[in-house]
This record gives structure tokens, sequence and C-alpha cells, in this order.
């Protein structure tokens, strides 16, 4: 969610600055002005109403929001001049209502009974992440490294004291992950009944992919969750399949000569199966909140490793890409990240969007799946359904670029019986009158 | 406005990328379209829809600079001593 949140519209070479500076603002905000960021984004999400899947909870006001939006928040004053001068955050910095993500967000200023947005209203749709992503980011074991290092800057000064923009940051990270989260906010998703929200977390990747993390077991003790009995457990061989068939597609799409066993009805139908297997979970918009934190807060920690940010500086993590820098900062406070970082790093993104293209229903159809693997320009689905395929074989291990093997038995005719034959029936020993045998006698 | 050249350096000394279509890749992309066929009607709209979600996702991991952290290639336009297998030869002992 925060991803989208930051990125520019019109991507470009010199973009970095901006995009960092995004980012850096991101993480200095008030807690509530990333509340009411949060709100909005939700707010104006693309999928409020049209589908039996549409999420129809309701968020904040963008009265309330947009106010909170607009309003100043600084550090304090300094004194030295007369009128005191208000501290705020030193430049380069974009303020909340100005990220690219919500850039024109309605106000909730309108005219008509209720109001509506004006004509001529720029606002835009917003859209975030599939749960896949969160379920892919959280296995490099980020969440855990993180908790850790807040941990040991609360409890000790084992590490470096942090930057004032470090320090901002875990506030953040502290408060809005790690807290007691506003009962009034959308991605409250913690209460007395389910306190524990690693564990809710875990129930719902069990939930919707039929799977745990690869260290669940070692969380596990402390997270006890719940496996729901109606879970997508076909998800991962269905996945699998489905993945195997593009790849045949993708490969005969780029041979000239040979023979074609592409097949787009067995591409469709495994798109339909997990078409249905989300949307059975997703009926009235079940699961949409729980799988909108789990994306912001995951979407939150990533952004810090994207770069070498201020918290990754002062961890003394700076790296040359997220997975070194997670692992450095794993190193500070005796931990490892998982060994397969990198690509789970690379996996997450192209395999949100091929999920939620998925779930749109675009595949269920020959036509529609014919768009996975053609390479006619545009053939961008092409290319992301081969990044997800290249970084799930590097991750799992699990080849999709190898046709499966299944043993068949042969069908064979029924043998012939072997002529019987004719044994002659035993002969009785001879006995004697007292019914003993007949001992010959030895010579 | 005039059309800028590809690569050209604008007034603030940055290089403006321009991304012009190759006449070769496109004639190159016909030649496939022969063998496997151009998108049809259906399709198009497909594609287009799939753009606006492809785009509505996008994360800023592509926009971040990757390429400060890259040796940099020896300058051209100076005479490079290469020694040992990567000699090329060309060189005089």
């Amino acid at each position: 969610m925060f991803r989208q949140l930051v990125t520019p519209g019109h991507p470009g070479p010199i973009l970095s600055p901006v995009v960092m500076k995004n980012i850096n603002s991101l993480f200095i905000y008030h807690p509530l002005q990333i509340s009411a960021l949060i709100e909005t984004v939700w707010l104006n999400r693309n999928n409020a109403t049209g589908s039996q899947t549409s999420y129809p909870f309701v968020p904040w006001s963008p009265l309330l929001a947009s106010q909170i939006l607009n309003a100043p928040f600084f550090a304090g004053y300094d004194w030295s001049t007369t009128p005191p001068k208000a501290l705020y955050p030193p430049s380069p910095y974009t303020s909340p209502i100005d990220q690219p993500g919500i850039k024109n967000t309605w106000n909730g200023v309108g005219v008509g009974s209720p109001p509506q947005p004006p004509a001529g209203s720029l606002i835009q749709q917003t859209n975030w992440d599939h749960l896949i992503y969160a379920y892919v980011i959280e296995n490099t074991r980020i969440f855990e490294i993180f908790s850790k290092v807040l941990e040991t800057y609360m409890f000790s000064e084992q590490l470096e004291t942090p930057s004032p923009a470090s320090q901002q940051f875990w506030r953040n990270v502290e408060f809005l992950i790690f807290g007691d989260a506003m009962p009034s906010m959308l991605w409250t998703t913690s209460s007395r009944l389910r306190r524990d929200e690693v564990a809710d977390r875990l129930t719902a990747y069990y939930w919707m992919f039929g799977i745990d993390l690869s260290h669940a077991q070692d969380i596990a003790g402390q997270h006890p969750y719940q496996k729901p009995a109606a879970a997508n457990r076909d998800f991962v061989p269905t996945f699998e399949a489905f993945a195997r068939e593009v790849w045949r597609g993708i490969v005969n799409a780029k041979n000239f000569s040979g023979a074609n066993d592409t097949d787009p009805t067995v591409i469709a139908t495994l798109a339909r199966r997990i078409y249905d297997m989300m949307a059975t979970r997703r009926i009235n918009g079940n699961l949409s909140r729980e799988e909108f934190r789990a994306v912001a807060i995951m979407s939150f920690i990533h952004l810090a490793v994207l770069y070498d940010s201020p918290a990754v500086v002062d961890l003394k993590a700076t790296a040359s890409s997220p997975e070194m820098r997670l692992q450095k900062i794993a190193e500070r406070v005796g931990m490892t990240a998982h060994p397969k970082s990198k690509p789970f790093f690379d996996l997450a993104g192209p395999f949100s969007i091929l999920m939620h293209s998925i779930e749109t229903g675009t595949f269920n159809d020959t036509v529609g799946a014919q768009t996975l693997y053609s390479q006619i320009a545009p053939n961008f689905p092409a290319r992301n359904a081969e990044t997800v395929i290249d970084q799930y074989t590097l991750a799992t291990g699990r080849d999709l670029k190898s046709q499966a093997v299944s043993v068949v038995p042969r069908a064979t005719t029924s043998r012939l019986s072997a002529p019987k034959r004719q044994v002659p029936p035993p002969q009785l020993a001879a006995t004697h009158g007292n019914g003993h045998a007949h001992t010959p006698l030895k010579q | 406005m005039a059309q800028r050249e590809p690569n050209e350096v604008n007034e603030t000394n940055e290089i403006v990328v321009v991304q012009t279509p190759d006449p070769a890749e496109q004639a190159l992309q016909q030649e496939i379209a022969q063998f496997v066929g151009f998108p049809d009607s259906d399709q198009k709209k497909i594609l287009a829809n799939l753009a606006q979600l492809h785009y509505s996702l996008r994360g800023p991991e592509y926009l971040l600079d990757k390429g400060n952290y890259s040796r940099p290639f020896p300058q051209t336009g100076k005479p490079t001593q290469t020694t040992g297998a990567a000699s090329t030869g060309v060189h005089k002992r």
C-alpha cells in the first residue's frame, strides 16, 4: 500500500531523488498523519463497489482525513526569534497531501446533499498489493528482524543512538505496527478477541493459500494460531500447475519450429480454479481489512530497506540491495535473514500483480489466457508471468520450467491364463489297519 | 517546441533520454507477428485493462537508482594497459 502511495505517476530516469524524498517524508510523519493517509487510501479504493467481493467497510470521512493531511504538523518553536518560528521538517519534504498515491483527493466539501465530489474533480483511484505480497515479504523474516531491532533500541544501548530521522521512523514502527491501533481506524484488526496480530496474519495466509511461513515453526510457539478448516489447501499445487502451463506457452511462443504443446484451455481452467478459491474466501469483502493491514505493514518496512534509508544508515547496514541491507540489519541484532531473501524481494511485486490479474477473471477463458504468454508487444503480462516463474523457482526450489511428470500405469490387455495341466490325484499312502503309515524297513 | 535528440543534454546539464521507436525492432515485431498473429480487438481490450492494473500496482523499486554501486569502465580515448589473459596483444613489447 505504501509502495503505491509514494510512487510518482510518471516514471523516468531522474526520479530517484523524488521517490526517496517521498519515502523519507513518509517515515517522519506524525502517526496521526499516517493514519489519515491510510484511511484516505482505503476511501479512494477502486473496488468499493461493483462486485460481490468488493470491500464494504467505511473509513474516516474525507472531511476529517483531509483536515489532518492539510494541517501543519511541526516539532515545536524556535524561541530565539520574535515571534517564535515553527520548526517544520527540513527540506526536501513531501507533505502528506502531496504524496502521489492520493494526489487530488477530495476534501469532503461538495455540492448537494449528501455532498458529492465536484464536477471536474481529479480524484484518482487507489489500489494496493495482494496478500501474497505480504506473505512473500514476511518470508524474508523482515518483520521479526525489525521487531528485534526495535526491542534492542528500547531496552539497551547495544546499538548506536539513532539520528532524529531514524528515531521518528522507529516511533512510527512502534506505534503503527506494534502498538494498539485506534479502534476507529479501518486497518485495526486486533482486539481483545484476537490480540496477537502475527498469529492473525499466519491464519490469513493459511486461509488464502493453505501454507505457512517458512519460519512458522520458529514463531508458532510465541504466536499460536488457528488453521481454518475451509482453507485453500489446493492453492500451491494448482498455482504450480498453472505456472507450468504458462511457461510452456512462453517457450512455444518464442519457438517457431517443433511441436507446440501450449494449451490455453488448461491455463484458463487452472486460472478459473485459483479465481474461485480466492473469490470464495473474499465474498462480501471478507478478509479485506486483514489483507490491507498485512500489506500496509510489510510495505512500510519493505520501503525502509529498498534504499539506504536513515534507519539503514544508522544501523550501519548500507548495501547495494534490499536483501543485503536486511541481512546486515539482522546481523546487528544476532539474527539472520532468509537465505532466499533476494528472490523473495524480487517475487513479491510481480506475484501480487499476477494474483490481482487472476482475480479479475481475465484469464478464465482462452482469449485472456493467451495474453499470459503472447510475445507480441505489448507483452507485459507475459514478462510479468515469466518473472514470477523465475523467482518462484529460485525461492522455493521447485522447478516450474520442467514439465510435470506423472506415473501412469500402462493399459494392457488381460493375460491369457496358462493351460492347466492335468495333475494326477495324489496316491494315498499305504496304511496299516491301525491307521499308522507304513514305514519301510531299513536294509 | 523543438524535438529533442536522443540523449541530448538539456539546460540543467541533465541527459534527456528520449525513447524513439527503433525501426528495426518494429520490423522484427511485424515479422514475428506473421507467425503468432496480432492481438485482436478482444485481446487489445484485455491488455488495456491489464495495463491499468499493472500501473495501479507499480512500486518504487524500479525508480530507485541502483547504478551508483557499479564499477566504472576504463575511460575511452586514453591508452590503457592490459595485462594477463585479458590482453588483446595489440601493445608492443
